[in-house]
């Protein structure tokens, strides 16, 4: 029998499996319940790492591990070793994304509703879901918005003293927008109601391969509230599903919520032990998975973060607690899309952020390899994005349309048997120059665009402040040099302080 | 129309990514170096994609060209031992 026919085809169209720019090379993404995951699955992860993929794990944006380089052949037997620890893998793709939650309100102290509540209210209306569309969400506890929900979900759920404030139409990519409020203080299972008629409204044929931003877009905010907010006391019956690190109890005085560096998120197999043994004897046994790739392990006593320091330094980890925010990038150079280093990039910031012994952890600096920024460079004080200018090469151009096709912007058309870009359009992404069939499309000069003043959510008490804001773009086009002497300067003045 | 040889053909309509991906991908490996494989892919996600995760494989794509208002033609010479 072909080896090749042992790939499980039926698991490649559900997803959980991304193309990463190597020959045969997968990146395997595995769900999380709640953004959380407990030592002996973290063990596990740990060891396919090792065993199936280069050692080390990603804890990336989407607040999930995902093991890069998995070859094609070894991506079915890699799903059934997680399998064996009731793991599986996550969805990506057109298809219903899991919903993104910060932490039980009996774990952090900022919040004022419980995520994990409405989360299992949300991932069970999701269980019978037949898919089809691309639907984001997430949820956050407090007005603090660490899972950035305006911006980082088609329906984003913010908590306040009386319920949620809903937002329609968060996304980043080409087009970033930040959600639009639809609903203002309403319960857990009003939430679920407004779910249900999003959903139906974007499984309206019209709606195909479209976002929630686009529907906010062409409806205006008015007629789209009215479309959400009918019948919104309908009873949902369903027994909740319940996440498996829900904690019933406040958890006690003392104890806090430790944070651990890995810039780029990268996090070593050896590291990732380490990380869930800490979480096991000093935790509540589990880790949680953030935004910015920092691993968390909620619940360790105050005192004995010393030691837990020391046992860290053992497989070179630091707790973050100095200099800035966890350094966060996408895939970046192992993208099929990637268009710069950002590891390289960022590694490179790191070694100025210290050498300038800057400490704030309010500061927060990402990097994307593409405009797509999958890094959430929009939503950091300074943000980078790979760019590349792409030129037609009118003598093997053969006007086949699937440029046109791969323009999410809209920037080329075919004139005469040519395609001819706009580049008043072009946001310098790679889609066109990767979608053409015959290469006709090169790659002209490539770099950095470089961002300042975003911000992810509501911060009252730092200096920036605030609301929810996308990053602008300062420069365009420039070196890794430059990038990094640009963010030097911007961390010396102080001038990401939008 | 164009003046190839097409030795073998599959139609892939309605098949969503990547599986079309992965069934042209087979249905090469089954052929010699410089034979002919004629596809037919839907307009959209597929067309998009698939010519250029089958480049990427060492394939040479010849022929790229809409056939109706929803489907795609794209023909491809077998490339070397992938």
């Amino acid at each position: 029998m072909n080896k090749k026919q042992k790939i499980d085809l039926d698991q490649l169209k559900k997803g959980g499996m991304v193309k990463l720019n190597e020959k045969d090379m997968f990146s395997v993404w595995v769900r999380t319940v709640c953004c959380n995951m407990d030592a002996k699955k973290l063990q596990k992860v740990a060891d396919l790492a090792e065993k199936y993929g280069r050692g080390y794990v990603l804890f990336t944006t989407r607040q999930l591990p995902i093991i890069p380089f998995v070859h094609i052949d070894d991506v079915t037997t890699v799903k059934e070793e997680l399998e064996k620890v009731h793991l599986m893998l996550d969805r990506c793709g057109a298809r219903v994304r899991n919903t993104d939650v910060c932490y039980d309100a009996n774990i952090c102290s900022y919040a004022v509703t419980n995520p994990i509540s409405l989360g299992e209210k949300i991932d069970q209306f999701w269980k019978n879901d037949p898919g089809g569309r691309k639907i984001k969400t997430s949820i956050a506890g407090c007005s603090k918005q660490c899972t950035s929900p305006r911006v980082l979900s088609d329906i984003g759920f913010v908590g306040g003293e009386k319920g949620y404030d809903v937002y329609l139409g968060g996304r980043l990519g080409l087009k970033p927008n930040i959600g639009s409020m639809v609903a203002e203080s309403i319960s857990e299972e009003e939430c679920v109601s407004l779910l249900k008629n999003y959903v139906a409204l974007i499984r309206e044929e019209k709606w195909k391969g479209k976002r929630g931003a686009d529907v906010v877009n062409a409806l205006g905010v008015p007629a789209v509230k009215e479309i959400l907010n009918k019948n919104l006391g309908e009873k949902h019956s369903e027994k909740a599903f319940l996440c498996d690190t829900r904690q019933d109890n406040k958890i006690e005085d003392g104890k806090i919520i430790l944070r651990i560096r890995a810039t780029c998120g990268e996090v070593t197999s050896d590291q990732l032990r380490k990380i869930a043994d800490i979480a096991e004897n000093y935790g509540k046994g589990f880790v949680h998975f953030v935004l910015r790739g920092g691993p968390e392990i909620p619940g360790v006593d105050k005192s004995k973060i010393e030691e837990i320091r020391k046992k860290l330094a053992e497989v070179n980890l630091e707790i973050l607690d100095q200099g800035v925010d966890n350094l966060q990038t996408c895939f970046g150079a192992y993208c099929t899309n990637g268009i710069m280093d950002t590891q390289a990039l960022l590694k490179k910031l790191e070694k100025i952020i210290k050498k300038l012994g800057i400490n704030d952890l309010d500061i927060k600096i990402s990097a994307s390899g593409c405009p797509n920024s999958c890094g959430i460079s929009h939503l950091s004080d300074i943000g980078f994005l790979g760019v590349i200018y792409p030129i037609v090469n009118k003598k093997t151009c053969t006007g086949c349309e699937v440029c046109v096709k791969a323009c999410k912007v809209d920037a080329i058309s075919i004139q005469n048997k040519l395609a001819v870009i706009d580049y008043n359009k072009c946001v310098w992404c790679m889609d066109c120059i990767n979608a053409c069939p015959f290469d006709a499309i090169e790659k002209g000069k490539k770099g950095y665009s470089v961002l300042v003043g975003g911000r992810g959510g509501y911060s009252p008490n730092d200096q920036r402040g605030g609301e929810t804001k996308l990053g602008k773009v300062i420069k365009e086009f420039v070196s890794e040099d430059e990038a990094l002497e640009i963010a030097e300067e911007i961390l010396k003045n102080g001038k990401y302080k939008s | 129309m164009e003046n190839i040889k097409v030795d073998q053909k599959i139609d892939l309509r309605g098949v969503s990514c990547p599986l079309n991906f992965v069934k042209t991908k087979l249905k090469l490996e089954e052929m010699q170096r410089g034979q002919v494989l004629e596809v037919i892919l839907d307009d959209g996600e597929a067309i998009q994609n698939v010519p250029r995760s089958i480049k990427e494989e060492g394939h040479k794509i010849l022929v790229v060209a809409r056939i109706d208002q929803k489907y795609f033609r794209v023909v491809i010479e077998r490339g070397e031992e992938s």
